[in-house]
């Protein structure tokens, strides 16, 4: 379906303006913007009927990918190789904690309380298992101002579970396509897929910084540094690994670029280039963000049965998402000093764009109960979202400082009380 | 079941190799002409000449031992190099090692091709044989002379060159299992089996740098051994998850041996060494040495002592080889401040050994050649081996130029890059 120029030009003038407006109603009230966006796109989607779904399901994808990618770097960026290093096993620890155990509470749920068969249920299970989106994730940790091994902590983390509950999707989608179950298989796709993102994204994030070094007296630096990002996660993703992770770590070699320095005995400076990217990729992050969660909003259903259905088996989905979270983090904090962090990382569950893609690539594959998928991951991301937002709101407000809410990259701030 | 008499064979076969190991490098010592060259001569003794040993039953064994020797060269290769100062120091040697290595290559590629070879057969020949070996550097002499900075440029060169050589013949062969020559189908899978190889690798290694420690800090008895017991335990994970368990040897071996520095720079507090001991390193210098006595014995039982024709291919390949180095020296070293006797110096070490002869095997593991192209490789190394030693022989008078150390300072000069490899 061809959309003409002056639809397109509306519905970015729109996404602008709701995101402006959203950023006033959010200072003046204190209410979350991701809640604002999100019952703003309910409101022009499925009560008025401004937008169809089937428009906006085709780029829903594109644009998620977009800001996973754009946050991932900038989160990357802004954390240090060493805080990360040093609690890069607590971070696998709770990933495969948290992914696996919720994946087979989930499975087990839809297969006695939603009356599916075993496959479908692992697949559902696959979707909602453990997936923490980085649009939230990231803005929400850092408007905390948590330590920044916690922040570090939680980027990661998202990243890597974005991996697995791909790669437990594809695994079960291939069990059911072909009557079997690879385990082997499985494990070597996981871990193909992330060694590949951390080589090719290392091996590439080093070439590029020399390039960056190199051209830094040239205007626009910053414009081909975000062509490189690009053309880092467009490159890993061809050979088969995962594109997120290696922006990940172009972002970490880009924001440690002093210290790599130091490490490979080059003189490397790109230090102001940081500065003008934290600008711009500001700009770039506020416009995808919005257009993500009024997108988020779009693809809600109101009707009855739905919401009954969606409020009830939602929100015992969120519930065991919650109580698995709870677990995991215990496990992986124990012992550290990110154990005094442990509430806030379990609160910070929201899910986002994958399982929501997933959930619609279901239905392409012809999966049963594939509608209901895409009905019941809508509400546990709603509920996700909004649990994130409000326990990230109490718990800044119980600590009595000024707190930062789900908002744009970099720019979270709310004065006290709100 | 083993019968006595077989019993007893394998029992005469540990001897012999022991034996054969020890005396090929006293021979060694007296003709300066590598032990290689002489384990070889063992090995052609053994198998085609008297008939010991049926051929056929060394070939079926040869995976097994293809892979071991592999496995043992790599993690040596990377026991041995020092990253911090390789990065720090040496770009000289890098650049000579790139250089000389990437010459070698064409050369015996157009050279192969040229000669109405595939392309698979030159570019297995032309990495098999890219790589100079360093068992000949040692006849260069041991004064720690700051002129004997050629001797220790050679010894970094040869530990750059050959786990490349090993590699890249690797990439070649899982190109060829894949069936499929598309680069868009050959370089995933290849990248792939590599980053596996690295991460898996690397993430072994720094878990095992304080578990290693511990045990050397309170000097659990035969704790040396779990490092090589490691290294076979990762092997066989990273095959079977799809990666490349050669690379991840090496890359195991890198990191452990660069663990202190490694953690130092990760800001990581710890009051005890996280270098792998002296004990160790002897145990696997044991093993090395039981391992390629055994190999060069076993590649010259391999050796059909019939191809004439592919002997004197080798011969070819060793004189363009020669060519390629001069010229390849010629334009590493040209800025450098290395005298023009030095120059001639590095560039007569043409000889080939460790790396070629591992190399040799694995296309025959694999079903990619026949035995003959062993004929091939070791006609390259007596023919290298025998060039270095003439042209070596052609300039004892400025090998015996070299003047003892005026100092304990000047020694120390001479004597550091040494230590980085």
């Amino acid at each position: 379906m061809s959309i003409d120029p002056t639809t397109i030009f509306a519905v970015a003038a729109g996404v602008i303006l709701i995101g402006f407006v959203a950023d006033i109603f959010f200072k003046r009230t204190g209410v979350p913007s991701v809640l604002f966006l999100i019952l703003l796109g309910v409101a022009i989607g499925p009560i008025l009927g401004l937008i169809s779904q089937s428009l906006i399901l085709p780029v829903l994808s594109t644009i998620a990918e977009l800001t996973l990618i754009m946050v991932l770097f900038y989160g990357g960026m802004e954390i240090k190789i060493k805080t990360l290093l040093r609690i890069g096993n607590r971070i696998i620890v709770q990933v495969i904690i948290y992914v696996f155990t919720s994946a087979i509470l989930i499975a087990i749920f839809a297969n006695y309380v939603l009356g599916w068969g075993w496959i479908q249920s692992l697949i559902f299970g696959a979707i909602l298992g453990g997936e923490l989106t980085p649009p939230v994730i990231v803005p929400v940790s850092r408007g905390l101002k948590l330590p920044e091994q916690t922040i570090a902590f939680l980027t990661l983390e998202s990243a890597l579970t974005v991996i697995f509950t791909v790669i437990l999707f594809v695994t079960f989608i291939g069990l059911y396509q072909t009557g079997t179950l690879s385990l082997l298989s499985a494990a070597s796709l996981l871990i193909s897929s992330f060694s590949i993102g951390v080589v090719i994204g290392l091996v590439l994030a080093l070439l590029w910084l020399f390039t960056l070094n190199y051209v830094k007296k040239y205007k626009y630096t910053y414009v081909l540094t975000v062509g490189l990002v690009l053309l880092t996660y467009v490159i890993t993703t061809l050979v088969g690994g995962s594109g997120l992770l290696s922006v990940l770590v172009f972002g970490l070699i880009l924001g440690n670029n002093s210290f790599v320095g130091e490490l490979i005995k080059r003189g490397i400076n790109i230090g102001w280039l940081q500065k003008r990217l934290a600008d711009f990729q500001d700009e770039v992050s506020f416009l995808l963000e919005t257009v993500f969660f009024v997108f988020l909003g779009l693809i809600f259903s109101i009707a009855f049965n739905s919401v009954v259905l969606g409020i009830l088996a939602g929100g015992i989905i969120t519930l065991i998402l919650i109580s698995t979270r709870a677990l995991a983090s215990g496990i992986s904090t124990f012992r550290s000093t990110l154990s005094k962090d442990r509430k806030i990382i379990t609160l910070i569950c929201a899910l986002g764009v994958t399982p929501a893609t997933l959930a619609i690539l279901s239905i392409s594959y012809g999966i049963p109960h594939a509608s209901s998928y895409v009905l019941l991951v809508t509400y546990v991301i709603i509920f996700t979202n909004i649990i994130t937002t409000l326990g990230a709101y109490f718990f800044a407000r119980s600590r009595g400082t000024e707190i930062g809410m789900p908002k744009p990259l970099a720019k979270v701030r709310v004065s006290k009380g709100q | 079941m083993f019968d006595y008499t077989e019993i007893n064979f394998l029992i005469l076969g540990a001897a012999a190799i022991l034996l054969i190991g020890f005396i090929g490098r006293a021979i060694a010592k007296k003709t300066s002409i590598p032990y290689i060259v002489w384990l070889m001569v063992f090995g052609i003794l053994l198998v085609p000449v008297l008939s010991l040993v049926q051929t056929s039953v060394l070939l079926s064994a040869l995976p097994f031992v293809s892979v071991l020797v592999i496995l043992i060269l790599l993690f040596n290769a990377g026991l041995v190099l020092n990253i911090k100062k390789l990065v720090e120091l040496v770009p000289r040697a890098a650049i000579s090692a790139f250089v000389n290595f990437a010459m070698s290559a064409g050369s015996v590629f157009a050279l192969m091709y040229f000669l109405g070879y595939g392309p698979l057969v030159s570019i297995i020949t032309a990495f098999a044989v890219g790589s100079v070996s360093a068992e000949v550097i040692p006849f260069l002499g041991k004064g720690d002379s700051p002129k004997d900075k050629r001797r220790d440029l050679l010894n970094l060169e040869s530990a750059i060159t050959e786990p490349v050589c090993i590699i890249l013949v690797l990439v070649i062969i899982g190109a060829v299992l894949l069936n499929n020559y598309q680069i868009w189908a050959v370089v995933p899978a290849l990248v792939s089996q590599f980053s596996i190889g690295i991460v898996l690798g690397a993430a072994l290694a720094i878990a095992w740098i304080p578990a290693m420690s511990y045990l050397q800090r309170n000097r659990y008895a035969y704790s040396y051994v779990a490092s090589l017991a490691l290294v076979f335990v990762l092997y066989i994970l990273v095959q079977d998850v799809g990666g490349s368990g050669p690379v991840s040897a090496l890359i195991f071996g890198l990191v452990i041996a660069n663990g202190e520095d490694l953690y130092k720079t990760l800001g990581y507090r710890h009051s005890a060494s996280f270098t792998i001991n002296e004990k160790s390193k002897s145990f696997n210098d044991l093993i090395t040495f039981f391992t390629m006595s055994f190999f060069f014995v076993y590649f010259g039982g391999l050796i059909l002592l019939k191809d004439y024709y592919g002997f004197l291919l080798g011969v070819a390949i060793a004189i363009v080889l020669l060519m390629a180095r001069l010229a390849g020296t010629r334009l590493a070293l040209s800025r450098s401040k290395f005298s023009k006797d030095d120059k001639r110096l590095v560039s007569s070490m043409v000889s080939r050994g460790t790396a070629a002869a591992v190399v040799a095997t694995l296309p025959i593991t694999y079903g990619i050649l026949n035995t003959g192209f062993i004929d091939v490789i070791f006609a390259v190394i007596i023919s290298t081996v025998m060039i270095t030693w003439i042209m070596l022989f052609m300039q004892r008078g400025n090998l015996e130029a070299q003047t003892p150390p005026k100092s304990v300072k000047q020694r120390k000069k001479a004597s550091n890059i040494e230590k980085w490899v």
